[in-house]
């Protein structure tokens, strides 16, 4: 995991500094503080070149494994003790997804879990559609943090410090967003996807869910929330 | 389980569920959850942000 600071640096989650390696990121980020103006007025150079705004940050996380899935839920948690905003996200989808993209972005103050089919507890923050909206990539392809496809937040999002903010990006396809699945819960006796950063071991529990727990979910709920 | 956290400790990010439904096609999200499935899912890519 690396993270740009605002000095320009971009740093790995052991806390080495990364830009002796990665020349370019660094001339990128170098840039980036030369640059005077808001985030506004640089905005169409993160569009064009990948690069954070000047006072952002950026969170990568670790590269993506075999599923793909129509999108996913997950959570930003400000665990410093101090506010912070949420102005993007980026990922990427599969190489063959086929159609035009659209995504959207949903997001829900306090979290995400025990909210996934409450729709009245998600407003939506983004909206994107187009062809190269997200970069397309095969199973385990590795991207750089400034090749993921950007996903700008139209409502940028407060996470108060301590709080977490649930985040819902949600596409049109069944292979519009890549995940990374986890290890499975000790006992579990579920299959394995894939391990961290491994190759994947075996079928099994993928993002689409049973019919069951489809039916016990809409019976749970009693209706179906964004429905066409 | 899944979580992440940057070198500073400012922001983590917390694994969740996948929303199997395609836009326009279904409801919101019915997922096993990571308990039933033994498995979570994480998001891969980036997330930009500002300290306030």
């Amino acid at each position: 995991m690396r993270q740009v600071q605002e000095d320009g640096k971009e740093i790995s989650d052991d806390g080495e500094d990364d830009s002796a390696d990665e020349e370019s990121e660094e001339q990128s980020s170098d840039s980036v503080k030369s640059e005077p103006g808001a985030f506004d007025e640089e905005y169409d150079n993160l569009l064009e070149e990948q690069r954070v705004p000047r006072g952002h940050r950026r969170l990568a996380t670790q590269p993506r494994g075999n599923p793909c899935a129509p999108g996913i839920f997950f959570e930003v948690c400000a665990v410093s003790g101090r506010d912070v905003l949420v102005t993007h996200i980026a990922s990427a989808s599969h190489a063959t997804v086929d159609t035009p993209l659209e995504i959207r972005l949903w997001a829900s103050p306090g979290g995400a879990s025990g909210k996934e089919e409450q729709a009245e507890e998600w407003n939506e923050v983004g909206h994107v559609m187009g062809c190269e909206v997200l970069p397309r990539t095969w199973h385990f392809e590795t991207l750089s943090p400034g090749e993921y496809g950007i996903l700008p937040l139209e409502v940028p999002q407060r996470v108060p410090a301590g709080q977490a903010l649930g985040l819902c990006v949600q596409t049109n396809s069944s292979l519009g967003l890549v995940l990374r699945a986890l290890r499975p819960i000790a006992g579990s006796g579920a299959p394995v996807c894939e391990d961290q950063g491994g190759k994947a071991k075996s079928k099994g529990a993928a993002a689409q869910p049973s019919k069951k727990a489809q039916a016990d979910a809409r019976a749970k709920t009693g209706k179906e929330r964004f429905a066409s | 389980m899944g979580d992440v956290t940057d070198g500073d400790g400012v922001v983590a990010l917390r694994a969740g569920r996948a929303a199997p439904a395609p836009l326009g096609k279904a409801s919101f999200a019915h997922d096993d959850t990571p308990e039933e499935a033994g498995l979570g899912y994480a998001f891969v890519g980036t997330v930009i942000y500002k300290i306030l």
